[in-house]
């Protein structure tokens, strides 16, 4: 499977809000003078060819598992909001608000939509160790010091 | 391809079937996450002025004779129908509204046409603009702040579109403002939210911003506002 397939059957503005993950990702961990770094000690051009192609890799696994990271963030993130924006308004005496036909108040379904479907998200993941990873991490720049080990 | 941390061949097939499986139920909370986000800055904006000492009240549109709750996700709509925040210390008055349309700090009364941008939030003197129509848009002298929300991560144009924003809106907040001596003042300065990370293109242009002492700020995952 290429880098992005596994987006094919994605929502639209899944795919808008994640596809820059993959360039973010290289130029952050393969910078412009690790790659010079890495290649002046390749002697032929087999070797730096083979060099590039594992960097690549490197870089590749570290935006899947960023995007899932950022992924499940972002339905996070989503239940936090809801859940901020209820519980203040509760504070001033607003039971709730409407987002078109949308009703959200104290942790209705609508509140805990983004929590609900972090799980289903988990639950697909069987790899303990990405898992981990996704849950574990709090920052971008953890995951990416992981990978910079492997560099 | 090789595997260094997980298996990452599996793991794209199950992100796969879990696009294919979740698409409905992920396509009904994206249709609504944005404007939680606007909702949730709205909220920690009021929370930011009852934290400084405020009291806030919710001033509601009337409707069948009742109040109601109403928040505005468009560009559209008189301001007479949503709700605002009402703030008062020690004798001072102001307004946080969000989807407010507001003139520009150039914009004349003489010009031919109104130079006016909708504010996702405004922070504004205590005016009554229940006369107002969709297309009225407040004069700039009467603006203390606004913020400006995106459910994003932010790349440097973001960040350059927002202190152009600045520039047109409250200019003076691009002064060399923010020395050793500045301590926070009592109504939020302006900023930009975004929900997701700083991308480094973007922390590049903060750290700019920064050294040149802008009383502008910008809010993310990493570094919230509340």
């Amino acid at each position: 499977m290429s880098s992005t397939d596994f987006l094919t059957g994605a929502p639209q503005f899944i795919t808008a809000r994640f596809n820059s993950v993959h360039k973010y990702v290289w130029q952050t961990l393969i910078t412009e003078q690790i790659i010079k770094e890495k290649l002046i000690k390749k002697k032929t051009k087999a070797e730096r060819r083979k060099e590039i192609a594992r960097l690549k890799s490197i870089s590749e696994e570290a935006s899947t598992l960023i995007f899932l990271f950022l992924l499940n963030k972002f339905f996070l993130e989503g239940a936090k909001a809801a859940k901020q924006a209820v519980d203040t308004f509760k504070d001033l005496k607003v039971e709730g608000f409407y987002i078109g036909g949308n009703y959200f108040s104290e942790r209705n379904d609508k509140v805990i939509q983004g929590d609900k479907i972090s799980q289903q998200l988990l639950n697909t993941i069987h790899d303990e160790k990405a898992r981990n990873l996704v849950t574990h991490s709090n920052y971008v720049y953890e995951i990416l010091n992981e990978y910079k080990k492997l560099i | 391809m090789a595997d260094y941390l997980f298996d990452q061949s599996s793991v794209k097939i199950q992100l796969k079937d879990f696009f294919v499986n979740e698409k409905a139920t992920i396509n009904n909370f994206g249709s609504t996450v944005n404007q939680t986000f606007e909702a949730h800055v709205f909220a920690n904006v009021i929370k930011w002025y009852r934290d400084n000492g405020w009291t806030v009240n919710i001033i509601n549109p009337i409707k069948n004779g009742k109040q109601v709750f109403t928040l505005k996700f468009n560009t559209r709509g008189a301001p007479l129908n949503y709700s605002y925040a009402h703030c008062e210390k020690n004798g001072n008055f102001c307004q946080i509204r969000h989807g407010l349309r507001t003139h520009t700090a150039s914009y004349k009364g003489s010009n031919n046409k109104s130079a006016n941008i909708v504010c996702d939030i405004v922070i504004m003197n205590d005016i009554d603009i229940d006369y107002f129509s969709t297309d009225s848009a407040i004069p700039n002298d009467l603006l203390i702040a606004f913020g400006e929300v995106k459910h994003m991560s932010a790349y440097a144009e973001l960040i350059a579109s927002f202190i152009g924003l600045v520039h047109e809106l409250k200019p003076e907040k691009l002064k060399r403002t923010r020395s050793k001596k500045w301590t926070m003042k009592e109504n939020i300065s302006c900023f930009l939210y975004v929900s997701g990370i700083l991308y480094k293109t973007a922390e590049g242009l903060v750290e700019t911003i920064e050294k040149r002492k802008y009383d502008v700020d910008i809010y993310s995952f990493s570094n919230p506002m509340n």
